[in-house]
């Protein structure tokens, strides 16, 4: 039990950290490139949406069991789980931020003698920073509340917490049921708010 | 020796064409502005200079090098080609300070402290920002933010600065005030520009030359008083400045029979043929009196309308209505009979 929350909590911290990078650059590839099939891109991150996340998880079992690589019943199938439900989610929030930034500052920072590289890092990541800290949030809260393909794809060795509530509730009873679902919302609330306090100094200085 | 060369410049979107063939050059040192309502490939154009936008054919050279070649197939990315833009929309960046935005073309070319410092000074103090340097760049005024732009574009020396309607977004005042200082920054700092405007007056008032397009090809190339005192076209006539046109036919090669039988004494500019069938008048070029020069046409007066610094009358003649603007002194009254009258020098052939 604890190790399941742990467990979710750890892979919320993962996922949100290496995926709303991985999504900022893939909005970027959409919505600024002039690379050929973006638009194909975006059809794909969106799709994850559309299949129902029990049939999703179901999908990834059977694939998984089959490829010979050693990582279900594993943490790591989870996480690339966790980042493929989660790609609509967060390619939109950050698609949102994006096309809000002026094009022309960016081009500027181009014109001014900047490569692709240092544009990105001195430019667009920190005009981001709203839309990439709040993508980050909705991640980690939606990893650590995630059901339908966890219920597939967790092993004994890899517990997480929403799946264990409800086998909890088929096994232990209300009250067992009642605190670990308390305890959850707790954590995830107070992961917010030590967030929320590291953050607030860069969220603050934007306009 | 020209800084920049246009050749034959083609640029597509999809299955419009924005350009359409466009070659000009720039010399070292000279200011060329390019004119032309909204979607004429004005901006386009601009920004293919500065590698912004991928043309479709043609070829573009500054200093001599090729900065983009069709049949070479060759095309330098924005950041190698060392042209400096002021966008129209600025483009100061809101999470940095003053300093910072001026710096960021030193601190690309990796030059020291001590450098970027001085640099960013003589930058500021240039445009009367320099008290301003650590204000965060979210906090300035548009006045302000377009003197950030303009030093952070001349900080890193820049041989040629391309500007993209930049003071299109001032109110009327500031706008003419920022005229004279661009123009003053234009002479002190030795840099060769080409500006980008769709407002007439700024075109003709900071440019040595004017280049005017329409629908993606160039109407006319000359300098302001060319534009002004011999347009083109029926186009150039009308976008720039503000002119009357007359339609008629020649009965010799400077003699102009307008409809409604009134005969007027023109200039054929050189390209014109004989066959023209309209002339251009300047509307501040008309005398209006009670009654008497050369060209003279009986009408009355249908509207006065009081603009400040001008009076603009529609006068009804025979060839039809003529706009007239004069001074404010001596106002005539709606339904006054009144004679124009003005010379053959301004009353332009336009080619058909």
């Amino acid at each position: 039990m604890r190790t399941a929350l742990l467990n979710s909590l750890m892979l919320g911290f993962g996922v949100a950290t290496v995926g709303v990078l991985v999504m900022a650059l893939i909005v970027w590839i959409i919505y600024r490139s002039q690379m050929r099939g973006r638009g194909a891109v975006e059809y794909l991150v969106m799709f994850p949406q559309a299949v129902p996340r029990m049939v999703f998880g179901l999908a990834l079992l059977w694939a998984w069991l089959n490829i010979p690589i050693p990582i279900y019943g594993t943490l790591w199938l989870l996480a690339l789980a966790y980042f493929t439900v989660m790609l609509p989610l967060g390619v939109r929030t950050l698609a949102g931020v994006v096309l809000q930034i002026d094009k022309s500052l960016e081009e500027c920072a181009r014109v001014c003698g900047a490569g692709w590289g240092y544009q990105m890092r001195t430019v667009t990541l920190p005009l981001l920073k709203p839309g990439i800290l709040a993508a980050w949030l909705l991640i980690f809260m939606a990893c650590v509340r995630e059901l339908g393909t966890s219920v597939f794809l967790m092993g004994p060795n890899a517990k997480v917490i929403a799946p264990s509530i409800v086998s909890a509730f088929a096994s232990s009873g209300t009250e067992l049921t009642a605190a670990m679902a308390l305890i959850q919302t707790a954590s995830v609330v107070v992961a917010l708010v030590i967030l929320f306090r590291l953050t607030r100094g860069f969220t603050e200085e934007m306009p | 020796m020209n800084r920049i060369e246009l050749e034959d410049l083609v640029i597509r979107y999809g299955g419009t064409v924005a350009v359409n063939g466009v070659s000009f050059e720039v010399g070292r040192g000279e200011h060329v502005t390019l004119l032309g309502p909204s979607g004429c490939g004005k901006t386009t154009t601009l920004r293919a200079i500065a590698g912004l936008e991928q043309p479709a054919g043609g070829s573009i050279r500054i200093d001599g090098r090729a900065m983009f070649d069709a049949a070479g197939r060759k095309n330098v990315p924005a950041e190698q080609r060392g042209v400096s833009m002021v966008f129209q929309s600025y483009a100061v960046w809101p999470h940095m300070s003053v300093f910072d935005n001026v710096a960021y073309g030193l601190r690309v070319r990796k030059q020291s402290k001590a450098d970027i410092a001085a640099n960013v000074e003589r930058a500021l103090a240039l445009v009367q920002m320099k008290h301003l340097a650590d204000r965060s760049a979210s906090k300035l005024s548009g006045g302000q933010q377009q003197r950030v732009a303009l030093a952070r574009a001349i900080a890193f020396s820049p041989t040629v600065v391309l500007f993209d309607e930049p003071l299109s977004n001032l109110d009327a005042k500031l706008r003419a005030e920022m005229r004279v200082e661009l123009r003053e920054l234009q002479r002190r700092l030795d840099i060769t520009s080409v500006y980008v405007t769709h407002d007439q007056e700024e075109a003709l008032a900071i440019s040595d030359r004017v280049i005017v397009m329409n629908v993606g090809v160039i109407e006319q190339i000359g300098t302001s008083e060319e534009i002004y005192n011999r347009p083109r076209s029926r186009f150039v006539a009308d976008f720039v400045g503000s002119a009357n046109i007359i339609r008629g036919r020649l009965t010799d090669r400077t003699t102009f029979e307008a409809e409604g039988g009134a005969i007027l004494q023109v200039t054929a500019p050189p390209g014109t043929h004989g066959h023209e069938t309209e002339v251009a008048v300047r509307t501040a070029y008309i005398e209006i009196a009670p009654r008497s020069g050369n060209n003279q046409l009986v009408g009355t007066v249908r509207q006065r309308m009081f603009h400040g610094d001008f009076v603009q009358y529609v006068v009804e003649c025979s060839c039809g209505q003529l706009i007239v603007r004069r001074p404010p002194t001596n106002l005539l009254e709606e339904g006054a009979q009144v004679t124009l009258s003005f010379s053959p020098e301004h009353t332009v052939l336009l080619q058909s």
